[in-house]
């Protein structure tokens, strides 16, 4: 049946720039946030199950990992979300200037995160993966929360570079705060990890 | 409605629509050549197409490895292939009908039909969905160039520790297998945050959830599955199997203290919730060809509804009962069998409101709906099957032998590859343009009816009589030979129905009669548009009323205007009951979609030899992530300058 089309609904007015979950783009990152944040709790489940098989956590012989790096971490964690807040704030008013100066220190931030993770993994721990199996359950998590961090590294100095050489559309702003929202995921994400990874073997030694 | 929209009743559309159409024609053109314009398409319908033909090579070639498999197992003491082949054959056969047909080829339908049956112009990213698709290619040839080269995975599609451990599978092929599950599972999981986002947000006006077709439902349910089950097996194999093979971590090396149940655990927790992904888009499926056949609506839609979800999330908690033969505490089996036998009840409901539907209605028994009734058939055997093997004791009996080959076969065929050929026959006019032969449709169905029947049917008293699974041969005493003998009978039969049902695409790709938009007289959005659809699916929007939008729609379709031709507009709408929310302009054309899947494949394959790979494969994702999202520029307007704060709301 060949069905003439009766018009009901004019969309001409609807807004081109939405924020936060009117955006598809914020549901993506939604939906990511549930993929990368259900990961991590499927490592550290593992990493519990892992506990089972040792007397002590670490075990016999082991050094415990030290605790200056991934306290650091942490703080400089901490400290980055009131920067990336006031920048979603400054994007959700369009405030080019200020978002600007927001993505260059979040860049510096996540660059920073990326090099203690380094050395969190390369001297924190003191243990290489191969040790025993509490050594690569360390790694494991340690690993798989380092490659949120590489990756919003890319993301945020992408972002950075648009906002400083291309021309910036009104699109670009609801990104960054999309990019907030991630971040926030990212941060408050590892907390628990790093009570995990870095407490709970000294409560158990 | 939003108080944004107005209402225009009775508003002509004349020329000005043949105007906007001329526009989107320019909009959606690509000046780059055919090859070219192919290879960065970004249509879901483009890239859905090529996604349904690889899924169905991929099921060729893993059923070309059936039936040499059958052919082995004819006769006692056959000698075509020898062990190391056969493990090789079994192993890649399993591998490739779940990880590059069962589930890749539902994700492939579902990203054509999805934004047609939700009246919307794409799916939600369709950049992430063309990388999915080439993401999903390299893998998939990567296991099959494993096989053809003597380095195909032998141990098995769960590839068990500690078989499948350094220690006892030396050389490459279980390191395929590890990467190849890491390809299929970046495909679907990027699949599903489409199709949720697609659903939840660009439904067409109207459509509110208790509006959404079942099958979009059934979608629905599965994206939200995936996101949980296939992380499991993703640490699983890249991040633990992999790395004990590559640089010596020790998660399942029990000298280590690691943990060879480990592995099973976070494999079943995947594997298990994987059986219902794959036939869950199958009972979607039937709900569709039901509804359309018999020109009633499903009964009992809310019971249909809320059966899926209930299947969905009991899925997740069933997957000890694979694990039954380990040393589990007994209070885990009993909880695990009353949720193996508790996930029977939503299924069954829906089997009786499809039968309560049929007897209500007024069946059309076309091909497509003969493949539903062989649905039901089929499926309910595995499912009675099932039940019985959630029973611990039955299921320490028959553990390992070929009661449980028969038992999944009849899953699989009969709640994912039934509905998948009937959906075949539903949706090709759809696709083409063009029917499908209903006559070489009958032969296609019956041969395949009887061959499954055939070659899985005897399965079960072979496994009664203990003959095991996985084994090259066997030896004449055991008397296992007459069923074997009929087992690849059937299986034979099997493939002369799946000729058929390749002669009946190809030729009816070219001479089937036309079909015109709606030649089943269909319920649903997808049948509002033109056969084959244009590359934007509709103009203007359809606006939905009711479940069964054609059917209630008599001579006159509501739709919303508006859009812009310009560009390639699309709406989006809220979540729950899809009020118009705002527009949202769709890439064009790409190739880094390409070479971001080129960048993973460089990190994956590389890491089956060397753990730099990720590092190098690093680098290229950076590259490809800055072609990928770099502005190339929109409207003038949209720019943005220092001291000039924009006025948002309106363009």
């Amino acid at each position: 049946m060949i069905r003439r089309p009766k018009s009901v609904v004019d969309l001409r007015g609807l807004p081109d720039v939405v924020f936060g979950p009117r955006d598809i783009m914020w549901w993506g990152t939604l939906g990511f946030v549930v993929i990368e944040g259900f990961t991590l709790v499927l490592c550290a489940a593992a990493y519990v199950y892992l506990t089972q098989n040792f007397s002590t956590w670490p075990p016999e012989h082991t050094p415990l990992p030290s605790l200056g790096a991934p306290t650091l971490q942490v703080a400089l964690m901490l400290a980055s979300l009131p920067v990336v807040w006031w920048t979603a704030k400054a994007a959700r008013r369009y405030d080019l200037g200020s978002v600007r100066i927001g993505l260059l220190l979040a860049t510096l931030f996540n660059a920073a995160f990326v090099g203690v993770r380094a050395w969190e993994l390369l001297v924190s721990l003191n243990v290489k993966w191969d040790t025993n199996a509490y050594a690569s359950a360390q790694w494991l998590i340690l690993g798989m929360h380092a490659t949120l961090l590489a990756v919003e590294l890319i993301e945020v100095s992408g972002m950075m570079l648009v906002f400083y050489l291309a021309p910036v559309e009104e699109k670009h702003f609801s990104d960054v705060a999309d990019m907030v929202f991630y971040w926030f995921f990212m941060v408050l994400g590892w907390m628990p990890l790093y009570v995990l990874c870095f407490l709970v073997p000294r409560w158990l030694r | 409605m939003s108080d944004r929209i107005a209402t225009i009743p009775d508003a002509p559309i004349s020329d000005p629509y043949e105007r906007e159409v001329a526009e989107l024609e320019r909009t959606y053109h690509s000046d780059a050549s055919p090859l070219w314009a192919w290879v960065t398409s970004v249509d879901h319908k483009s890239i859905g197409k090529r996604y349904i033909a690889t899924c169905f090579v991929f099921f060729i070639l893993a059923g070309l490895n059936a039936a040499v498999m059958r052919m082995q197992l004819a006769r006692p003491e056959n000698h075509i292939v020898g062990p190391d082949r056969y493990n090789q054959l079994f192993t890649v056969h399993g591998t490739a009908m779940m990880f590059l047909f069962a589930v890749p080829v539902m994700t492939a339908f579902a990203t054509y039909l999805i934004p047609l049956m939700v009246g919307t112009k794409e799916v939600a990213y369709p950049r992430l969905n063309a990388f999915g698709y080439w993401t999903f290619l390299i893998g998939g040839v990567f296991l099959f160039v494993g096989l053809y080269t003597n380095t195909g995975p032998d141990t098995g599609w769960f590839s068990y520790v500690p078989l499948s451990g350094p220690d006892y599978s030396p050389g490459k092929r279980v390191d395929i297998w590890a990467q190849v599950v890491t390809f299929t599972e970046i495909a679907a999981l990027v699949s599903a945050v489409e199709m949720i986002v697609t659903i939840f947000k660009m439904r067409a006006p109207g459509m509110s959830l208790n509006r959404i077709p079942l099958y979009v439902w059934s979608i629905l349910v599965v994206s939200f599955m995936i996101l949980f089950a296939m992380p499991s097996v993703a640490i699983a194999s890249t991040a633990m199997l992999a790395m004990d093979r590559l640089v010596a971590t020790h998660f399942f090396n029990r000298a280590e203290g690691g943990d060879p149940l480990l592995w099973q655990h976070l494999f079943w927790f995947f594997g298990h919730p994987e059986v219902y992904i794959m036939f869950i888009p199958g009972l979607g499926f039937i709900s569709s060809i039901i509804e359309t056949n018999t020109q009633r609506r499903i009964f009992g839609y809310p019971v249909m509804v809320l059966a899926l979800f209930v299947t969905g999330f009991v899925a997740f908690g069933l997957w000890v009962h694979h694990m039954f033969a380990t040393p589990i505490p007994q209070l885990g089996r009993s909880l695990f069998t009353a949720a193996s036998v508790l996930i029977a009840i939503p299924t069954g409901l829906q089997i009786f409101c499809w039968i309560a539907t049929i007897w209500a209605g007024r069946p059309r028994y076309t091909t497509s709906m003969m493949f539903a009734l062989g649905f039901i058939v089929v499926f309910t055997i595995g499912g009675l099957t099932g039940v019985m093997i959630a029973s611990v004791p039955f299921d320490l009996q028959v553990h390992d032998t070929y009661f449980i080959v028969a038992h999944f076969h009849y899953v699989i065929l009969g709640g994912v590859v039934f509905p998948l050929f009937g959906a075949c026959y539903l949706y090709f006019p759809k696709i083409t343009g063009r029917l499908m032969s209903e006559t070489l449709g009958r032969w296609h169905f019956w041969l395949f009816f009887v061959g499954v029947n055939v070659t899985f049917f005897p399965m079960h008293m072979l496994g009664l009589d203990g003959m095991p699974r996985r084994v090259y041969t066997y030896l004449p005493e055991m008397g296992w030979g007459n069923l074997n003998l009929l087992a690849t009978a059937g299986a034979v039969t099997i493939v002369a129905s799946i000729a058929v049902f390749l002669v009946n695409v190809a030729k009816s790709a070219y001479a089937g009669e036309v079909a015109g938009a709606d030649p089943w007289g269909g319920p649903g959005l997808e049948w509002a548009t033109t056969s084959p659809p244009p590359a934007w699916n509709f103009h203007p929007l359809p606006v939905v009323t009711g479940r069964a939008p054609l059917w209630e729609a008599g001579d006159e379709l509501p739709v919303a205007t508006g859009l812009a031709t310009d560009r390639r507009e699309v709406l989006v709408t809220t979540a729950l009951d899809a009020v118009p929310d705002n527009r949202h302009e769709h890439p064009g054309e790409s190739h880094w979609p390409l070479v971001m899947a080129i960048a993973v494949a460089v990190t994956f394959i590389g890491a089956v030899w060397t753990p730099w790979a990720y590092v190098i494969g690093f680098v290229i994702s950076a590259v490809a992530f800055g072609g990928w999202g770099w502005p190339r520029g929109t409207k003038p307007e949209q720019q943005v300058t220092p001291g000039r704060i924009p006025a948002t709301g309106a363009r």
